[in-house]
């Protein structure tokens, strides 16, 4: 069990936090720049708090009253930062041997290489891996020391990271195979579901619920209303084409979403924030004809979770867009994962928020 | 006088670098903790160590009289317990261009570190490398090209010094002088054709020592 309870001065507010991670993966969840990354780098000894205390099972860390600070050489956290940060100057295989030491049976090498499935990138340069093998390779590195506890910033995250690529399957395998604590910093509601055993919400630098993922995503508030109450579904989009006379205005995202909104007065190329209710959005498995609604979008199943009857369907569209459905809608429909449907969606489901 | 271009090519270049690379270590280090740290101090540490680069280098060569005369401190020190005599030997030569040469290396060498993301170095210590490790398979490895620069930087000025150097090692021909010493000596006696040769020599050294650190500093590694 991990005991934090610390203070760090930040900016433009404090992270105060005092928690017990049970684990065995932990996810701290909760939007940007509110202190998740602040959070892990005092785990990791990189930050030191103002104040406070961090254990490690019953071996203190950190403490401000008896002043103890066990340098990050001596903690045995694997930190995969978010940017990877891989040695430029090394190869892969010298990256990834930077930290090994030790003789553990189960994490050698070769059994990481094969896990992660990096054997054809050992003799590579790092810049030129893409960046879903970055983080790979940055995995690998931190798997490498026999970390006793392992610490993710927003591995699932990254932009330029294709879909194929996602490292969270990766996660899974690495959880199954060594067993180790884990603590991950994410804001994306499904791959917390389907990783991590308990969630703690933090917002402004303070907690705000802690639970399992059920709980507190269920829960009123910043985390919860995603399989009760309303959950819309948002776009940062542009605007691509005004057709004033047929009432429309297209719209574009950047990953190359396209939805016909209802006719509004924004110059061409002008943001465009768009909102869709996920229980607007009508699902189908082939591609209907003959429809009123203006928006067809294809787009694969990448995640399907069902709580109380209801089901929420992801959909990779380009962006994720969440559907709400039935639980019978989807035994009905024999939907799985990585299933190719169609999304519905009306062009006054499409709201604008700005 | 009589001119013995090898030897004065050899004496000077061999000044020169002996000059750089004792300050190496130094410049490294103080270089390394002006681009870690957060400390006020720094602006101070910062502007002593460029002054020899703005100071008159008579100035410079009249402290280092001051220090490494046979009656000053260090150099009384140094002669009554090892016999060893600084000022107006080659001694003194080394350290004049040493002095010269220091500010030009350890503000290249803070850049070169400036440029090292100080992430990969926290990275490198959570992977259970203890500082120094990291320093040595990190920071230099990625600093090296910045390093090489600042050293070829130093090396170029201290063969050119001329006024620290005629104040704290005289102009003693085979003996402390170098090549610049050699062309005022010669203009002096009226023999400016042999200084002109002098001088073309000294062109072509200090183009190829900075040509080299600009290659070193333009390509990407």
């Amino acid at each position: 069990m991990i005991h934090v309870s610390v203070q760090v001065p930040l900016s433009s507010f404090d992270l105060d936090v005092t928690m017990d991670l049970d684990g065995p993966v932990t996810a701290i969840f909760g939007p940007s720049g509110v202190g998740k990354t602040t959070l892990l780098e005092t785990l990791a000894g990189i930050r030191q708090p103002s104040e406070g205390e961090i254990r490690f099972g019953d071996d203190v860390m950190f403490s401000s009253s008896a002043s103890v600070f066990v340098p990050p050489e001596r903690r045995r956290v694997g930190f995969v930062p978010q940017e990877a940060l891989l040695f430029p100057h090394l190869n892969v295989l010298r990256n990834i041997r930077y930290g090994a030491h030790g003789d553990d049976p189960k994490i050698t090498v070769d059994s990481v290489v094969d896990a992660l499935e990096i054997g054809h990138l050992l003799k590579r340069a790092t810049g030129r891996l893409s960046g879903g093998e970055r983080q790979r390779v940055a995995l690998a590195r931190a798997l490498l020391t026999r970390p006793r506890l392992l610490l993710l910033d927003e591995p699932l995250a990254a932009l330029d990271i294709e879909l194929k690529e996602r490292i969270l399957p990766y996660l899974r395998r690495v959880r199954e195979l060594y067993d180790i604590p884990a603590v991950v910093v994410s804001h994306d509601v499904f791959d917390v579901l389907t990783l991590c055993d308990e969630v703690i919400l933090v917002d402004q630098g303070r907690i705000r619920a802690k639970g399992s993922p059920e709980e507190v995503l269920t829960q009123p508030g910043p985390g919860g209303a995603f399989f009760r109450g309303p959950f819309e579904n948002v776009f940062d989009a542009r605007v691509a084409e005004q057709s004033p006379e047929e009432g429309l205005t297209r719209v574009m995202t950047e990953a190359g979403l396209e939805l016909f909104a209802p006719h509004r007065e924004v110059p061409v190329g002008e943001r465009a924030l768009v909102g869709i209710l996920a229980e607007d959005i009508l699902l189908a498995r082939t591609a209907p004809e003959g429809l009123s609604a203006r928006n067809l979008v294809p787009g694969t199943i990448r995640a399907i979770e069902e709580r109380e009857g209801v089901a929420m369907v992801c959909v990779d569209a380009g962006d994720p867009i969440y559907v709400r459905l039935t639980h019978r809608a989807v035994a009905q429909l024999e939907l799985e994962h990585g299933q190719p449907v169609h999304l519905i969606i009306k062009t006054h489901s499409i709201h604008w928020i700005a | 006088m009589t001119i013995d271009l090898a030897w004065l090519v050899r004496f000077t270049v061999q000044i020169a670098a002996a000059g750089v690379l004792i300050t190496l270590p130094f410049g490294v280090a103080l270089g390394f903790w002006l681009a870690r740290t957060r400390r006020r101090s720094r602006s101070i540490v910062e502007t002593l160590a460029t002054l020899p680069l703005v100071l008159p280098p008579t100035v410079v060569g009249l402290v280092l009289l001051e220090l490494f005369g046979r009656n000053r401190p260090i150099g009384r020190f140094l002669y009554e317990s090892f016999g060893v005599s600084i000022a107006f030997t080659w001694r003194a030569v080394v350290i004049a261009s040493a002095v010269v040469a220091f500010p030009l290396l350890v503000r290249t060498v803070r850049a070169a570190f400036e440029a090292v993301d100080p992430r990969l170095e926290a990275i490198a210590r959570t992977l259970g490398r203890p500082p120094l490790y990291v320093f040595f398979t990190i920071t230099l490895p990625l600093s090296a090209r910045g390093i090489l620069a600042g050293v070829i930087l130093g090396f170029s000025r201290a063969l050119g010094e001329f006024g620290a150097t005629i104040m704290v090692a005289g102009n003693i021909p085979g003996e402390t002088q170098t090549l610049s010493l050699a062309i005022f000596q010669l203009v002096q006696l009226g023999r400016d054709p042999e200084a002109y040769r002098l001088a073309v020599v000294t062109v072509l050294i200090a183009f190829t020592a900075i040509f080299a650190s600009e290659r070193l500093t333009r390509t990407r590694v």
